[in-house]
């Protein structure tokens, strides 16, 4: 006997059980990597569900009593108006720095803010109406940033006879004041001379506001609605529009865009209005598109300058609103009681109120996707300028105004339109493929078939792309009809050529080699092609008067794009089709070959052995074969983005494009800044998509592994 | 007094609910042929692979009693099983060579126990292959794939694989199954030949393969130990009745 | 009635359509690569230039690229030409109607020249200005000083881009620290220390760089005295620079042999060159090696793991809930699609492993991020996780091959199971293995979604290797052969003209994927076939 030196026994041993631990740790890592996945994705999308939240940043309190207040870009000071006239610069740690407005008679009766916070309108002690100009501009002299102030009167107007200031917009240049009269409201703007314009609206005005163009003014009276347009050549202000109103108004807003006006009314309601084409071409009507319930009067509306949120002041309360998702973010907490004047922050990233007690508290707000809900997501919106609720994904616009439209519903049913039209195409072909190697075809062929097939599975999805965009797209729109007809007279061609075959004499059957009759087959298919593309014209002038699409335009109303679903259908059939076929061909395969001989001997035909036999015990794995088929069509990304418009279109047509959810991740991930709500979104899509492939393929698992125990036990 | 070479006591093992050996109690002598002869299913395989613990590789084995190998217990903690299947090796039924060549074949026992001087290495190729009556016939091609051999040849050359580890105990499970009888002759020689330098416990479903080979025999039935004694008295004077039917015929 | 039931009974008609299932099936893929090979091989044969007399006169000097039926008027056809001269007529194809050729012909003097830039020129040749003065077309020895000013322009242009690179390595230290300052300035820390060495260096580059320029200059000059007189189809003339031609062609006095030669030169120069013209000429070579660098990494990757897990399932895992798990997300991993591994790809390796690694080692170029962007191996991993499924399965198909008497040989010889599976199991399941290793780089080859989230761009402005330390730069994008097709064949503004480039990097990428899977198809079947006969 050789003794095994114990050392180096000890060292294998060691070895071993590292080994063991590393190789286990590796297949626990797979584990651990789909369900990392799968966590991470979800991890980075979860902020879409919070509503966000403000947090109080304290209050510093000032000696004077205040009227209105804005605040610069960076958060550090709030400029508050008091009633003594003087502009008091408040910074975080409580000091603060006065500047008069000069010229200006104090005490103040009133004062307002425009929408951007650097227009003030006041009237004096005199009954003077001024506009200034308040800007704080960030500066970088020397060691860190400071604030400069500009400060300049814009408009100065003679005491006049009218009621309160109800709104202030426009720039330095062309600034406009609201005031309210006894029959409505006037407007005074820089460089329109004495005369102001006049809105008539036959009783006085409780609320308004003004578009920062000055080309629109709403206005609330008692019981109304009004849009007044302001322009022409005798630049009149004329009403376009009204709409009664259920609770008497307290205050008006426009949302970012200046397309939709809040309404705030004494009974706590907020509503939201947009000017839209009546039944009566050229006319306007006011449409109410959204509805803010609420309790307590709205005391002002106070849009946000960077998106669709709207802050709310009550009595005691404030709340943030969002208008697309028609959803109440939240209130913001500890607010403070006798509250003079209250806005959010230029950038959306705060809020802050003045009190009569001269306090000034601040909150900082965060609301990273307030846009972005479950119903914009999957239920239809109606969005800024629609008339009816709709589905539409449109990530970006054209100004910084534009409403995101993140519907998910396009790209939802664009990637199942483009799996359906798959299948339609190519799970026929794979089963019945399928069947006939397993079922029929000598044994050769099946050698043969086989690594084609694989082949055909190992195509870049690009490359197919690329040729059907590129080069069957063009072919099949100058060739629809006979492409479209061809899936009738091809199927037709093959059972004729059956029919001719089965009536041939038994003895020269038999003398045909199987290899043989495929060809035969060949011949049918290609015969029946070459005459469908043959008659082609004739039967395009015979019945859709010599052009196609110019016929489906006029008679049906459907255009016609080049990347459409049935090229899509096509494309993505060369992918699914050996999916499909390789998993048929193994169910088909893995039933044992026992059953069909015994129905073979029972004097069944081939076909009625497979139809009887193979066909039912495989089924299961066909149904598991289309399934993973389906998951590879919906999951496929380049092909669709090639070979589709890439439209996010709601179509079912088979000649319109359309956008999947892969190829919307792959055309906009890349240039969806990291972390906003874009991305989200995004990340969203791909977290559904692998849900449901994910589902799809558990089906398809669970499916066969039932048909291989059935099978399992037969052959054992 | 020298222990028995392989010894079990009161052993009873088997496979989850599957009790496949009851209470057996069996001590094999050193240098010498013992073959274990039985029906199919009667455990003699298990048996002989309880004496280097080839079960426990596979799934639910239990046992209880005691498997000794030159009196030791194979369960000993202080021995690694890597130890005692130095010193206890196998054949299988079907020829099992390694995707290696026939010299590196036989090499792998000496290899993991750390043999490197090459003459050593060569002694060995040379003396085990001897030993399995092999080495005249692959002398020349001693770096050729050992999947070119015969049939024979590979468990021969198995055989010899299992010698280069220079066990004391060498366990045969029916080596000669899977072969034509030209073959097994000239394999039931090298196992006598064996018998000189280890201990053989030969399983067989041949008997007269055993009465051959084997000096001393020991029937099994249904997990027990039926009958044991010299081959030549078993066959021709068993004393039980159930070996009497066994070793004409009558059944298996 | 019964006669039709018996023929369906039979099942002649539906066995017929099966079959022709099968046809369509097969026909789809033949179809498509006999399509691409056609398509594709065919665009770099030189073909004749034509001259078309136009009946209002004018004239028209290209090659034909295609005809097809005029849509303004049935029944004739119309023709388009590739007229080139891209800086004179500004685009490169017009259509020409058949009704508006008055003649045709091939004229022997019509020349096809090959330029860096502004794509093809068509003309006649006139005479060739050098330094030494005017040779003639009509002079015997024009051909001979042709060659010599060919050649004498592109030593030239070489020793001009060689200075160039030497002047941008030059460079290098001022533009990081440009980048620093920057960082320094955003951040709010005194900068004025790298101000000051930015200076500096700024100064030293330019020190060096003046003897670079100057000779710069007179390497321009000297080529430049290199001109080529050519008249157009309208009977202009146009000076060339020499050095602007990258190939002369008189397309219609060429022997089958010249064609040949051109045509293969051409494949080389595409395999082997780099792109041109936003990327619709030249070569493909950054694409190639984008591809297969990324598949190396990926491989380095995606082998151990696979192998891995696949000896875990097949030779340490028990019958367990774990196993089944692990099954089924192995599953899942090989059906859930390619552009969620790219968004996964993009969302933790790029900006959250690769931020991170920018905060802790990059922090001083921050905002401009180093590995928080888009590179080679956040891509090599993404496709790595993708691949590994591939890998699995036939690593288990080769792990199942090995007979378990070979594995009880071993162990009853004393080995431990590590050492059963180094020694005996891995090797005989090495053709499982290199099936797996092939059918994935196949796979990442071809895959191109997933990397227009990880790192893929149209240009890479260097390759990843190179050779200023640390000579891998795994941050960097890179070019792809898939990406290549999609950005060419659709984002190109010049499809028309990148129609040649693009097919045949399709060409070029189908072959690739058929090669790999043809050769993982072959391995597989040998093992197959071992698999049958050991099982006897």
């Amino acid at each position: 006997m050789s003794p095994l030196p114990t050392r180096r026994l000890a060292r294998a041993r060691r070895l071993d059980r590292l080994a063991a631990l590393c190789i286990t740790g590796g297949g626990a890592l797979i584990l651990l990597s789909v369900g990392f996945l799968l966590v991470f994705l979800l991890v980075e999308c979860l902020p879409l569900l919070s509503t966000g939240k403000g947090t109080p940043e304290g209050s510093v309190g000032v000696a004077f009593v205040p009227l209105v207040a804005s605040e610069d870009e960076y958060r550090e000071t709030v400029a508050v108006l008091g009633r003594d006239g003087i502009l008091h610069l408040v910074r975080r740690d409580g000091s603060s720095e006065a500047r008069t407005l000069e010229g200006v008679a104090p005490p103040l009766e009133e004062a307002t803010v425009d929408s951007s916070g650097r227009l003030v309108a006041l009237r004096d002690g005199r009954g003077s109406v001024q506009v200034w100009s308040v800007r704080l501009r960030p500066s970088w002299k020397g060691q860190g940033r400071g604030l400069e102030l500009s400060l300049k009167p814009v408009l100065v107007a003679p005491p006049l006879k009218a009621g309160p200031i109800l709104a202030v917009a426009g720039s330095d240049g062309s600034a406009g004041v609201l005031v309210a009269t006894p029959t409505g409201a006037l407007l005074l703007r820089t460089g329109s001379g004495p005369s102001p314009v006049a809105l008539d609206a036959l009783s006085p005005a409780v609320a308004g506001t003004l578009t920062s163009s000055l080309a629109e003014a709403w206005l609330a009276s008692e019981g109304e609605l009004l849009l007044f347009e302001v322009g022409g050549e005798a630049e009149v202000a004329s009403l376009v529009a009204r709409a009664p109103l259920a609770h008497r108004p307290t205050a008006l807003g426009l949302v970012l865009g200046e397309v939709t006006c809040l309404v705030g009314d004494g009974a706590g309601v907020v509503t939201a209005w947009q000017a839209v084409e009546g039944p009566m071409a050229g006319l306007r009507i006011l449409d109410r598109s959204a509805t803010f319930p609420g309790q307590g009067a709205i005391r002002r509306l106070l849009p946000s300058q960077r998106d669709k949120t709207f802050l709310a002041l009550r009595a005691d309360r404030a709340e943030l609103f969002h208008l697309t998702t028609r959803r109440r973010l939240f209130e913001l907490p500890a607010f403070p009681s006798r509250v003079v004047w209250a806005s959010l922050s230029p950038r959306r990233d705060g809020a802050f109120a003045v009190t009569a007690t001269g306090q000034v508290h601040r909150w900082s707000l965060a609301i990273a996707h307030p846009e972005v809900s479950f119903s914009t997501l999957f239920l239809p919106v109606r969005y800024e300028g629609f008339t009816t609720p709709e589905l539409v994904w449109q990530s970006t616009g054209g100004s910084s105004s534009f409403e995101t439209k993140l519907s998910l519903v396009p790209l939802i049913v664009g990637t199942f339109k483009g799996a359906l039209y798959a299948l339609l195409f190519s799970a026929p072909i794979a089963l019945a493929a399928a069947l006939y190697v397993s079922q029929f075809a000598p044994r050769r062929l099946r050698l043969v078939t086989k690594p084609m097939v694989e082949l055909m599975a190992a195509l870049p999805s690009v490359v197919v792309g690329f040729l059907a965009a590129l080069l069957f797209a063009p072919l099949i729109q100058r060739h629809i009809v006979a492409v479209l007809a061809s899936l009738v007279t091809v199927p037709v061609a093959v059972v004729a050529g059956a029919a001719l075959f089965s009536a041939l004499p038994r003895t020269l059957r038999r003398r045909l080699p199987p290899a043989g009759e495929l060809l035969l087959v060949g011949a049918a298919v290609a015969a029946a092609v070459t005459l469908t593309f043959a008659l082609e014209r004739a039967v395009t002038r015979l019945c859709f008067s010599g052009d196609f699409q110019a016929w489906l335009a006029n008679s049906v109303g459907v255009t016609y794009d080049q990347r459409n679903a049935v090229v899509v259908g096509f494309a993505l059939g060369v992918a699914v089709i050996p999916v499909i076929f390789t998993l048929a061909e193994d169910a088909f395969s893995n039933v044992p070959a026992s059953l069909i001989s015994a129905s073979l001997a029972l004097g069944a035909t081939r076909w009625q052995a497979a139809r009887t036999v193979a066909i039912p015990a495989a089924s299961p794995g066909l149904f598991a074969a289309v399934m993973i088929g389906l998951g590879r069509a919906v999951g496929e990304t380049m092909i669709v983005l090639m070979a589709t418009g890439n439209t996010p279109l709601l179509s079912l047509s088979p000649f319109n494009g359309m956008r999947t959810m892969s190829a919307c991740i792959a055309v906009e991930l890349p240039e969806a800044p990291y972390g906003g709500t874009l991305y989200r979104v995004l990340i969203l899509t791909a977290l559904l998509l692998f849900a449901v492939t994910f589902a799809i393929n558990t089906v398809a698992v669970m499916v066969s592994n039932r048909l291989r125990r059935r099978f399992g036990r037969l052959a054992a | 007094m020298t222990p028995p070479a392989l010894a079990t006591v009161a052993l009873t093992c088997g496979f989850g609910n599957h009790t496949v050996l009851h209470d057996v109690s069996l001590a094999v002598a050193a240098h010498r042929i013992t073959a274990l002869i039985g029906p199919s299913g009667c455990g003699k395989s298990t048996l002989l692979r309880c004496f280097n613990r080839m079960n426990d590789h596979l799934h639910g084995f239990f046992h209880r009693g005691q498997v000794l190998v030159e009196g030791r217990n194979v369960y000993d903690p202080t021995w690694p099983v890597e130890a005692l299947r130095f010193t206890v090796g196998m054949v299988f039924q079907k020829p099992n060579p390694f995707p290696l060549s026939i010299r590196e074949n036989v090499l792998f026992g000496p290899r993991l126990a750390g043999v490197t001087q090459a003459d050593a290495l060569e002694e060995r190729v040379v003396r085990s292959l001897q030993q399995a009556h092999l080495w005249d016939e692959v002398k020349d091609r001693l770096h050729a794939s050992a999947f070119d051999l015969s049939g024979g040849q590979q468990q021969r050359l198995c055989i010899a694989r299992a010698m280069a580890s220079e066990p004391d105990i060498l366990l045969l499970d029916e080596p000669a199954s899977a072969l034509d009888p030209i073959a097994t002759a000239k394999l039931e020689e090298t196992i006598v030949a064996l018998s000189e330098a280890v201990t053989v416990l030969l399983v067989t479903h041949n008997l007269q393969q055993a009465a051959r080979v084997a000096h001393r025999t020991v029937f099994l039935y249904l997990g027990r130990v039926v009958e044991e004694g010299e081959t030549v008295r078993l066959f021709e004077a068993p004393q039980e009745k159930l070996t009497e039917e066994y070793v004409t015929g009558r059944f298996g | 009635m019964t006669g039709l039931r018996h023929w369906l009974k039979e099942g002649a008609a539906q066995r017929w359509l099966a079959g022709a299932a099968l046809l369509a099936a097969l026909a789809l893929v033949v179809g498509l690569v006999v399509v691409v090979v056609t398509v594709s091989a065919g665009f770099f044969w030189p073909r004749p230039v034509l001259e078309l007399q136009l009946r209002d006169g004018s004239v028209v000097l290209g090659e034909e690229w295609g005809r097809e039926d005029d849509p303004t008027e049935a029944g004739s056809q119309r023709v388009r030409m590739k007229v080139g001269n891209r800086d004179v007529f500004g685009l490169d194809f017009r259509w020409v109607r058949g009704a508006e050729v008055a003649a045709r012909r091939t004229p022997a003097a019509a020349w096809l020249l090959e330029r860096r830039e502004y794509g093809n020129f068509y003309g006649f040749p006139q005479a060739l200005r050098s330094p030494t003065g005017s040779v003639a077309v009509t002079d015997p020895s024009f051909q001979v000083h042709l060659d010599h000013a060919l050649a004498e322009t592109r030593r030239l242009v070489q020793e001009e881009e060689a200075l160039l690179r030497r002047a941008s390595r030059l460079h290098e230290p001022v533009a990081r620290l440009r980048l620093r300052v920057a960082a320094a300035e955003r951040a709010g820390r005194d900068a004025a220390a790298l101000q000051a060495e930015l200076e500096a260096a700024t100064r030293r580059e330019q020190t060096a760089a003046a003897p670079l320029l100057a000779e710069l200059a007179e390497l321009r000059g000297r080529a430049a005295a290199f001109s080529l007189l050519m008249r157009t189809a309208d009977g202009s003339e146009r000076e060339l620079a020499v050095s602007s031609l990258l190939r002369v062609v008189p397309a219609n006095r060429m022997t089958t042999g010249a064609k040949l030669a051109l045509y293969l030169s051409r494949w080389v120069e595409f395999v082997s060159g780099e792109p041109r013209e936003s990327n619709t000429e030249g070569g493909i070579f950054p694409a190639i090696f984008g591809t297969a660098l990324m598949v190396l990494l990926m491989t380095l990757v995606v082998v151990p793991f696979g192998v891995v897990t696949a000896l875990y399932l097949n030779e340490y895992a028990g019958e367990n809930a774990f196993t089944n798990a692990v099954r089924l997300a192995l599953a899942n991993l090989a059906g859930v699609p390619s552009i969620v591994f790219g968004a996964f790809g993009l969302a933790f390796f790029v900006y959250t492993v690769g931020g991170g690694v920018d905060r802790l080692f990059f922090s001083d170029t921050l905002p401009t991020p180093t590995f928080g962007t888009g590179g080679i191996l956040w891509a090599a991993l993404t496709l790595a996780l993708l691949t590994v499924p591939v890998v699995v399965v036939a690593t288990e198909e080769g792990l199942q091959s090995v007979p378990q008497a070979v594995r009880d040989g071993a162990r009853a010889l004393g080995a431990t199971r590590w050492q059963t599976v180094r020694r005996v199991v891995l090797p005989y399941a090495t053709p499982g293995i290199l099936t797996g290793t092939i059918l994935a780089v196949a796979r990442a080859a071809g895959e191109v979604a997933p990397l227009m989230l990880t790192g893929v761009v149209k240009l890479a402005p260097a390759l990843a290797v190179d050779t200023t330390p640390p000579f891998l730069h795994l941050e960097r994008k890179f070019m792809h052969l898939g990406f290549h097709i999609y950005d060419v064949g659709f984002q190109s503004p010049n499809i028309e003209a990148a129609k040649p480039s693009v097919y045949a990097t399709v060409l070029v990428l189908l072959g690739l994927v058929v090669v790999l899977n043809l050769a993982a198809i072959t391995l597989r079947n040998r093992l197959r076939r071992r698999l049958r006969s050991s099982a006897v």
